[in-house]
């Protein structure tokens, strides 16, 4: 006895009365669903007929839930369906149940074709995802092998797409390649087709189950409502036109608002700054400088000199309180300003005690005067240089974003899209309608294109005019403000390798080494070359000519005091670089001048070309705003006309 | 059809505008680079070979040391000879050499206040030291001003520049010991130094056995360094590159203690009546000019020039001229030959 079958003695009873009479019924049941002996006291002929006829429901049941099957089958089917039934009890109320089952008894016994399989398959596939009530959450894969036509068919569910079915070539195992991809969702939207097929699938699963609403997301369901008459997919058309101009508005909007604020923010934030912890680094290695060379002049020093080291001081106190407030978020650039901040208080209370030592001609001074020094070469001045390099790597990030290719590329692909859907709707709308021209879905055209138009044209002008605030103004900052901070440095070692008087070999290689970094007078490589090709650039030949020739001239006073020192003629070395005979100092503060002059050349270069950039952009957003919102509500009235129509 | 014209050569212009704007006003931070670069410049530094501060390899060299013949009497120099007169040095002789080039070359420090310091008012080095060695000018030039300083940074420096013939002559408070004397060759003793501790006055150490575990200062490269590591009650050392640095750092109360000859730290004391000198002397550090040891001919006019200043009481004056009342008695000299 098939096994299946003993279930149905299973019956509760609480008396013997009971009990006989639940084994006489299985009994019964079993006679007429599965073919065993009848009990005694029924007439076996009528018997005979009524499992018949509950079989022949059974079959008719199965073939309408699996059609495919029924209708390879032919006339067999119901014999086929009577050699399943007698090992299978029915399923209750579950036809697809069933039928699947009878198809899996077939499929054991080799009997089906491709498309009955097919068939099988996917009412398999949906049979698992969708049994208790809600739908499967996880993906699900099935598969056939069609032999005959040498490929394997492949059913995947995944929860939010449902089934879909991929037929794969079947030729070698290792040589397989999609040959087509069609998508089964339920409510299919758009070619008349593939849903028709869909239709063929899920109606087959929808009347055995007679579950059909559930089946059916409602968006899908709503779509295919809307899609079914042609005032709806016109309304569907401007719907989705709609959506496409007013995320094409959005994504420029965006576009536009990254540039302005790289810009901006090169021109009125990190530009400032740089400029900000340049005079920092400078004002720092100019007191440095100032102060070991009023060392050099004697205890009493000129009341210039003092000034020049008191407003260098002031100078930088200011800017780094000013920088504490502005430099945020980069800790690095916190740290910088933190040691700066802390440092400086105590090298000037060292130059004060040097200064006083010194008046009184006690030798502590000098050491005081080293130690200060070496606070500021080995620690103020690095982090002052830290700092400018965290503001002109932001500097840079900057003009990177404010030139940015994605900008243009999104701006432009959006444009194609929208203006691609726009003049595809009027195709669609001309032969809907027979008529050339929709007077509104046109202007809505004309439209974007003129925004696009605007909005490429002021990327390019705020790109063109902030690189050339980059090229003609912050370059030549940089550089400028780079050999200025070198120069400043190597006059410090000039004075501190004379202070030393002939002890101070490090300072004369050190000068060396800033004068290699800053390359030879004639620009041929090193700092001074850049500087030169930027001149060159600018129209500023004349004046770099002039700082060449100063800085020529300043190297041949430094040879000079070189060779006074090698000769141990210090008071005359001395009185050349600072002293009565002064030479150098004078040339020093000449370089420094011109490099000042040109700076702040450089500096109003940029902030024209910087001011200019952010201005190319000026009403673009409201303009976008405008425009998108206008074509928009073009395209609503040029469809609404066509829509209109049809009432 | 006319609009499909129009919209494809509409799409045609905003293709090229795009491809335009996104071609043109492109941005390179070679400047930035280069002038990070530049910026970068790490600040040079000139190699020098510091000693190994290897207390066993030093143990070494003393017992082979003490087998030196120079070690049996370290305070001993070559005998003077006479004197040539200023300005007509014996021919071949090193002193020729130096009066041909016309100026001496002289290795002190101008930081050590009383011994050779820089005046700040004047610009020019003085002290008991250089106003040796404008002496010794007198005697090859008959000109006190014919020399040339070059100012000593590092203690090293003091024998090497003899060595490698950068200066002629170094007096810069070089303690004469045996170990030196293997490099170089030293005068006679010109000054009579013990290696003492300076504290601040309100310190309760009262000599080296109380600075345990305190941070004591001292010049690198110096007996007196060598000799605190030694100390039973383990100061800590503090090196400092230059003498005067040692001052600052204890004003600076960045050490408790700073070790020294009692000469340097008596000008330490001037600078700074704030501070006191306690404990008995660590080591007695008598004071030699250096010369390199090729030049024994050298050797024998510097000791004769001392040996005329200690007879003429010269030495004694100018022992009188810095240091003051509290001048300790000029030493003799000792002399092999």
């Amino acid at each position: 006895m098939p096994r299946r079958c003993e279930r149905l003695e299973h019956a509760d009873s609480s008396t013997e009365a009971r009990q006989e009479y639940a084994t006489r019924q299985a009994e019964l049941l079993r006679a007429l669903v599965c073919g065993t002996p009848l009990p005694g006291g029924f007439d076996a002929s009528r018997a005979r007929a009524v499992g018949e006829a509950l079989v022949r429901k059974r079959a008719r049941a199965v073939a309408r839930a699996l059609p495919g099957l029924a209708a390879s089958l032919g006339d067999s089917h119901s014999s086929k369906f009577a050699d399943y039934a007698r090992g299978e009890p029915p399923h209750d109320n579950d036809a697809l149940g069933d039928a699947i089952a009878f198809g899996s008894f077939l499929d054991r016994l080799r009997t089906l074709d491709a498309r009955a399989r097919r068939e099988l398959l996917l009412a398999r596939m949906e049979y698992a995802t969708d049994t208790r009530a809600r739908r499967r959450r996880t993906p699900l894969v099935g598969a056939m092998l069609d032999r005959a036509r040498g490929r394997v068919l492949v059913a995947v569910y995944a929860p939010a797409l449902g089934v879909i079915e991929v037929t794969l070539p079947f030729r070698s195992p290792f040589r397989r390649q999609a040959e087509g991809v069609k998508t089964y969702l339920e409510g299919g939207w758009p070619s008349r087709g593939t849903s028709e097929t869909i239709r063929r699938v899920t109606s087959s699963g929808s009347e055995a189950i007679g579950a059909s609403a559930t089946r059916e997301s409602l968006p899908t369901a709503w779509l295919r409502d809307r899609a079914a008459t042609t005032p709806g997919r016109l309304r569907l058309l401007a719907a989705l036109l709609v959506l496409v101009v007013l995320a094409f508005g959005v994504v420029a909007s965006i576009a536009v608002r990254d540039r302005q604020q790289a810009a901006h923010s090169a021109a009125a934030e990190t530009e400032p700054l740089l400029v900000q912890a340049d005079v920092l680094s400078r004002s720092l290695s100019d007191a440095d400088a100032t102060a070991t060379t009023t060392f050099l002049t004697g205890g009493i020093e000129s009341p210039a000199r003092r000034q020049r080291y008191l407003h260098d001081l002031r100078t930088a106190s200011a800017e780094v309180t000013a920088l504490a407030e502005e430099v945020h978020g980069s800790t690095s650039a916190n740290a910088a300003v933190a040691t700066i901040a802390t440092k400086l208080p105590v090298y000037s209370g060292e130059i004060e005690t040097a200064r006083a030592n010194n008046r009184q001609g006690l030798p502590v001074g000098a050491a005081y005067l080293r130690s200060a020094s070496g606070l500021m070469r080995g620690t103020i001045v690095p982090a002052a240089a830290r700092l400018y390099e965290v503001e002109a790597r932001r500097l840079a990030t900057d003009y990177g974003s404010g030139v940015s290719a994605s900008a243009v590329v999104a701006v432009a692909a959006m444009a194609l899209v929208a203006l691609g859907l726009l003049i595809l709707s009027q195709f669609y709308i001309a032969r809907l309608s027979n008529r050339v021209l929709n007077i509104a879905l046109l202007a809505a055209s004309i439209l974007l294109i003129g925004l696009t138009a605007w909005a490429l044209t002021g990327f390019a002008l705020e790109q063109s005019r902030l690189s050339t605030a980059q090229r003609t103004g912050s370059d030549s900052v940089e550089v400028l403000s780079a050999t200025r901070i070198l120069l400043l440095r190597a006059q410090s070692d000039d004075s501190l390798a004379l202070a030393a008087r002939g002890g101070g070999d490090q300072y004369t290689a050190d000068f060396a080494a800033v004068m290699h970094a800053l390359g030879p007078p004639d620009g041929s490589h090193g700092l001074l070359a850049d500087a030169s090709s930027l001149a060159a650039r600018t129209h500023a030949d004349a004046s770099f000519d002039d700082f060449t020739r100063t800085l020529r001239g300043y190297e041949a006073v430094h040879r000079r005091i070189g060779v006074l020192e090698d000769n141990g003629k210090f008071p005359k070395a001395v009185s050349l670089a600072v002293g009565r005979t002064e030479k150098e100092a004078p040339l020093a503060d000449r370089l420094n001048g011109d490099l000042k002059r040109q700076i702040s050349a450089a500096q109003s270069r940029f902030e024209n070309a910087a001011t200019d950039a952010t201005s190319a952009l000026h009403g673009l957003l409201p303009g976008i705003a405008l425009l998108t919102v206008g074509s928009a509500l073009l395209v609503l009235i040029g469809l609404g006309f066509r829509i209109r129509e049809y009432r | 059809m006319k609009t499909r014209i129009l919209e494809l050569l509409a799409l045609a212009a905003v293709v090229a505008a795009a491809a335009a704007a996104a071609g043109c006003g492109s941005t390179s931070d070679t400047s930035l680079r280069d002038s990070l670069d530049a910026l970068r410049t790490p600040a040079a530094t000139v190699s020098s070979t510091t000693p190994t501060l290897n207390p066993l390899a030093g143990l070494v060299q003393q017992v082979d040391l003490t087998l030196s013949p120079l070690c049996v009497n370290t305070e001993a120099s070559l005998r003077p000879t006479e004197l040539p007169t200023p300005g007509r040095m014996p021919r071949g002789s090193f002193m020729r050499r130096i009066e041909q080039r016309g100026h001496l070359v002289a290795g002190v420090d101008q930081n050590t206040l009383l011994y050779g310091y820089l005046d700040p008012f004047t610009g020019r080095l003085q002290g008991l030291e250089i106003d040796l060695l404008r002496n010794l000018a007198t005697a090859i030039f008959g000109n006190p001003n014919a020399i040339d300083f070059k100012v000593l940074t590092t203690a090293d420096e003091r024998l090497q520049d003899v060595e490698d013939g950068s200066v002629d002559v170094v007096a810069d408070a070089v303690t004469i010991n045996c170990e030196r004397l293997q490099d170089v060759a030293f005068s006679t003793v010109y000054y009579d130094a013990q290696q003492r501790i300076l504290v601040p006055s309100s310190a309760k150490a009262r000599g080296v056995q109380d600075l345990g575990g305190k941070r004591v200062c001292a010049r690198a490269g110096t007996t007196s360094l060598d000799n605190i590591t030694k100390q039973p009650s383990h100061p800590i050392p503090f090196p400092v590159e230059q003498r005067t640095d040692c001052l600052v750092a204890l004003q600076e109360g960045r050490v408790d203690a700073i070790t020294s000859d009692d000469s340097i730290l008596r000008g330490f004391q001037v600078q700074d009546p704030y501070t006191k000198l306690v404990g008995s002397s660590l080591e007695p550090e008598p004071y030699g000019m250096v010369i390199a040891k090729s030049h024994p001919d050298f050797v024998r006019f510097v000791n004769g020039v001392l040996a005329r200043m200690r007879a003429d009481g010269s030495l004694k004056a100018l022992y009188h001229k810095w240091l003051g009342t509290s001048a300790p008695h000029v030493p003799r000299a000792q002399y092999r030959n």
